[in-house]
């Protein structure tokens, strides 16, 4: 008989991988999730190789591609530091979407109605954008520290709440009476508008806000004491406890920050580039809910998410790219984001096992 | 051919090892188990026991052993292939469903009809309980039931699988004494039918009871194994000599103690009285002081009150009555060290600042300097020699020992008025334990050391006086220990 020479799959437990392996594991997740989607565009009838050219063309191609992805990338970068500031808590705050609708709404009522002398608008409307998704997280956790609601749960069942609070007011209350029917507030006046660089749509003090807040967060985490108790209560609630570390007190500062950032990049779209409150599904385009990839793919990294959201940024504006040249609906977009997400939730097991092969008999 | 048939073992093990990053939780362990016999394995916590019966029942692989059944060897890879063969264990945690039926928890794991699967299943728990006297309802939900009869429905499910031999594992840790006067019917039962069961337990008096072979183990070792018969004929003498085997000193090493001189109490106890997660009364009245300068050695079988005691010391659990004073602050080395006592992902430098944080020499507001925190980790990495990659190395790539010593390193440079350690050799090697018990004495000139064990060799080495806590009361003895070792041995299995 004939002896054959069987390989075993060997699985290991990795303590500890580098940088380096995390990126590569990162990035082949990405491109697999990419070949999946591949698949997706030859469904449709189109060459995908042809489709992703077209992409690479329109996007990072040209100047104005590039200014686009700079431009969607803003509120999720706001959004993404604020999640991996929970994340890192181990809060699953599942409600940026939410947060971000309240700090679009809080904005709103600063530029339409507050009596603010002009100059103080502007500062007036983030500072508000900022305590609205402040408090809409901060309900999450209280619904927490007073009855222990699992925060995945109310964080996402607020995202609801704030959006039917942003139809109510357009369609009620908030109405706008110059805009003949339609349901948006009235369109605010310039001097509330944000400055955009050059011709390009790029509301740059919400940038700057954004990249601030990533630096911040990377100091907090590293150089702080609320950065050490955020960074004890995620791993360990026992070890927390031991340290005389209060869980409720650590999630509060938590979610003002994280909800506050996602308030933020509210504030930011409602300014710098739709100028009203529209519906809900105008004002965020999903970014609320695709920040939570953002942060998962930063992998801890404060400075990271500056990177992952433009290449959730250069997404959004594949999905224009591909309704544009190819007529493919927009969902698409969520298509490529669930899948993204998908491979590297999976990728998971990679970091934390190494697989080789191993001879058998 | 019948005698030789009662003098093969059902199943026997030889020289079964088992080692968990560096501790040798089994090793070399040779027993044989016979059918129709109740055999008890006596030891503490850690000494094996669970290890060796989760080998047994395929839930772990040891690292070498064999396994002889009925007279020729096999292998137990997983619990599927221990079910096959007969195994089954009964864990001391039990492994049910709470919102599913009796039949549903029984039928799991089984092959059952696609179409109404739980018809078959209901008729045969029926049959088994009228045979074992077990009187469980099939449709009941487990959480309805009280832990006594969850019990029962963990062994109808073995017997359902076809148990040759039961491992029972702290069987009797949760029965009321009628339940477990019940247990033990059904154990003769099942003796009656040639059956082998093995009971795992660290109480003594039971088990002279109910069993009639007796195999005690300390320190992943066989330390004796005899008929219980003969334990019973021989009276008291042997008793004692059986709870010093199980508890008893072990001269790994002697340490050199000088005293030290007492002054005031830096922990006042009155009368304390502390409740478990589940409302009973771990803790019944306890009254003790600990002075700067000595240690108060709390000795005990794991589980009666230690945990509940501490946790109300450390102001993590409140207390029903009584009162604590503690003059000063309070330092803790607390038994689970991975868990508790450090945080696994976070960097030794994160790690030795854990319980003092706050601390303003670490920072000034909510700013941390890195630069002093970086400074302060060399400094006891070298002063207590913890090998370690790097101070930016996760804890987690520490060894027990290191780990050990760095937590030691943390609580006491913090230099508290009270250091309270619970295991704190628990699962080392040698090396490390004559280095933490050097530390600890060490440390009496500036604090009071309240320490908690259950090993006793560690207590009597350490101690100044010795409280030994059994069901959450403590009878106190001061010194000199030499002749009141087996005194205390007895205490502590409650005869």
């Amino acid at each position: 008989m004939k002896r054959v020479r069987m390989r075993r799959l060997k699985v290991e437990k990795r303590t500890n991988p580098s940088a380096w392996t995390v990126f590569c594991i990162s990035l082949v997740s990405i491109l697999l999730a990419f070949v999946v989607i591949g698949f997706i565009f030859l469904g449709f009838g189109i060459n995908p190789l042809e489709a992703y050219l077209e992409i690479i063309i329109e996007t990072v191609g040209n100047s104005y591609g590039l200014s686009q992805i700079v431009w969607q990338s803003i509120p999720l970068l706001l959004c993404g530091v604020g999640l991996l500031l929970a994340f890192k808590t181990s809060f699953w705050n599942i409600g940026a979407e939410g947060q971000l609708l309240m700090g679009a709404t809080a904005a709103t009522w600063v530029a339409l109605f507050s009596p603010l002398p002009e100059p103080f608008l502007i500062p007036a409307a983030f500072i508000l954008g900022f305590a609205g998704g402040a408090v809409w997280g901060l309900l999450s956790t209280s619904l927490r520290s007073r009855f222990g609601i699992n925060e995945v749960i109310t964080t996402l069942m607020m995202n609801y709440i704030a959006s039917n609070i942003v139809l109510y007011l357009i369609h009620g209350p908030w109405k706008g009476e110059t805009m003949r029917g339609f349901a948006y507030t009235d369109q605010f006046p310039e001097s509330v508008w944000l400055p955009t660089i050059g011709m390009s749509d790029i509301h740059w003090p919400t940038l700057l806000l954004g990249l601030f807040a990533a630096v911040c967060v990377f100091f907090i985490l590293n150089r702080t004491r609320l950065g050490y108790e955020v960074k004890v209560v995620g791993q360990s609630p026992k070890a927390a406890r031991y340290a005389g570390i209060s869980y409720f007190k650590t999630i509060f500062y938590v979610m003002v920050i994280s909800g506050g950032l996602a308030g933020l990049a509210g504030a930011g779209e409602v300014l710098g580039v739709h100028h009203m409150l529209r519906h809900s599904d105008q004002v965020s385009l999903g970014y609320g809910y695709t920040a939570i990839i953002v942060a998962w793919l930063a992998r801890g990294n404060p400075l990271i998410v500056i990177l992952t959201s433009l290449l959730f940024g250069a997404i959004y504006v594949a999905g224009d790219v591909l309704q544009l040249s190819f007529n493919l609906p927009f969902q698409i977009v969520n298509v490529f984001t669930g899948l993204i997400l998908f491979f590297l939730i999976s990728s998971d097991t990679l970091l934390k096992h190494k697989l080789s092969f191993r001879k058998g008999e | 051919m019948e005698e030789k048939k009662k003098n093969t073992p059902l199943i026997s093990m030889r020289s079964v090892i088992k080692t968990f990053g560096g501790v040798r939780a089994n090793d070399g362990i040779d027993i044989d188990i016979y059918g129709g016999e109740v055999h008890a394995i006596l030891g503490e916590n850690g000494a094996g026991k669970t290890t060796l019966m989760n080998i047994l029942s395929g839930i772990y692989r040891a690292d070498s052993g064999e396994f002889i059944l009925r007279g020729s060897p096999v292998s137990i890879k997983t619990p599927k292939d221990a079910i096959r063969r007969g195994i089954v264990m009964v864990h001391q945690h039990f492994r049910l469903i709470g919102p599913h039926t009796v039949a549903e928890n029984v039928a799991l794991g089984l092959s059952v009809p696609f179409i109404s699967p739980l018809k078959g299943i209901e008729r045969t728990i029926e049959e088994f309980s009228a045979r074992y006297n077990l009187l469980v309802h099939p449709r009941a939900r487990i959480c309805d039931l009280s832990v006594g009869e969850q019990q029962r429905v963990e062994i109808v499910k073995a017997l359902i699988r076809g148990a040759e031999i039961l491992i029972l594992d702290e069987p009797t840790s949760v029965l009321t004494p009628q339940e477990t006067k019940e247990l033990f019917w059904i154990l003769e039962r099942m003796k009656e039918e040639n059956k082998a069961v093995i009971f795992i337990t660290h109480k003594l008096e039971e088990v002279l009871e109910v069993s009639d072979r007796i195999t005690i183990l300390r320190r992943g070792r066989v330390t004796a194994s005899m008929p219980a018969l003969d334990v019973k004929k021989a009276g008291r003498k042997a008793k004692e000599d059986l709870a010093k085997k199980m508890v008893g000193r072990e001269v790994l090493l002697s340490i050199e103690k000088k005293p030290v001189a007492k002054s005031q109490p830096v922990l006042e106890v009155k009368d304390l009285r502390v409740e478990d997660d589940r409302g009973h009364e771990t803790v019944r009245g306890l009254s003790f002081d600990v002075c700067r300068g000595e240690v108060f050695g709390i000795v005990g079988v794991a589980g009666n009150g230690q945990n509940q005691l501490v946790e109300a010391l450390f102001g993590l659990r409140p207390a029903t009555g009584g009162t604590i004073t503690v003059r000063g602050d309070t330092g803790y080395i607390p038994e689970d060290r991975m868990g508790m006592g450090s945080v696994g992902e976070l960097t030794l430098s994160e790690n030795c600042i854990l319980t003092g944080y706050k601390n303003s020499c670490f920072g000034t507001g909510i700013f941390f300097d890195l630069a002093y925190i970086r400074e302060y980790t060399e400094a006891l990495v070298c002063k207590f020699s913890v090998t370690a990659p790097s101070i930016s190395a996760p804890a987690k790539q520490l060894s027990g020992g290191n780990l050990q010593r760095l937590i030691l390193a943390r609580e006491l440079s913090r230099n508290t008025s009270l250091l309270i350690a619970e295991q704190p050799t628990h699962g080392l090697d040698v090396g490390s334990i004559e280095y933490v018990w050097k530390f600890l004495l060490e440390q009496r000139k500036n604090a009071g050391i309240l320490l908690l064990s259950n090993d006793l060799g560690e207590v009597l080495a350490l101690s100044d006086r010795i409280g030994v806590l059994y069901r959450g009361t403590l009878t106190l003895f001061d010194q000199p220990f030499e002749d009141k070792e087996e005194q205390i041995g007895m205490k502590m299995t409650g005869l």
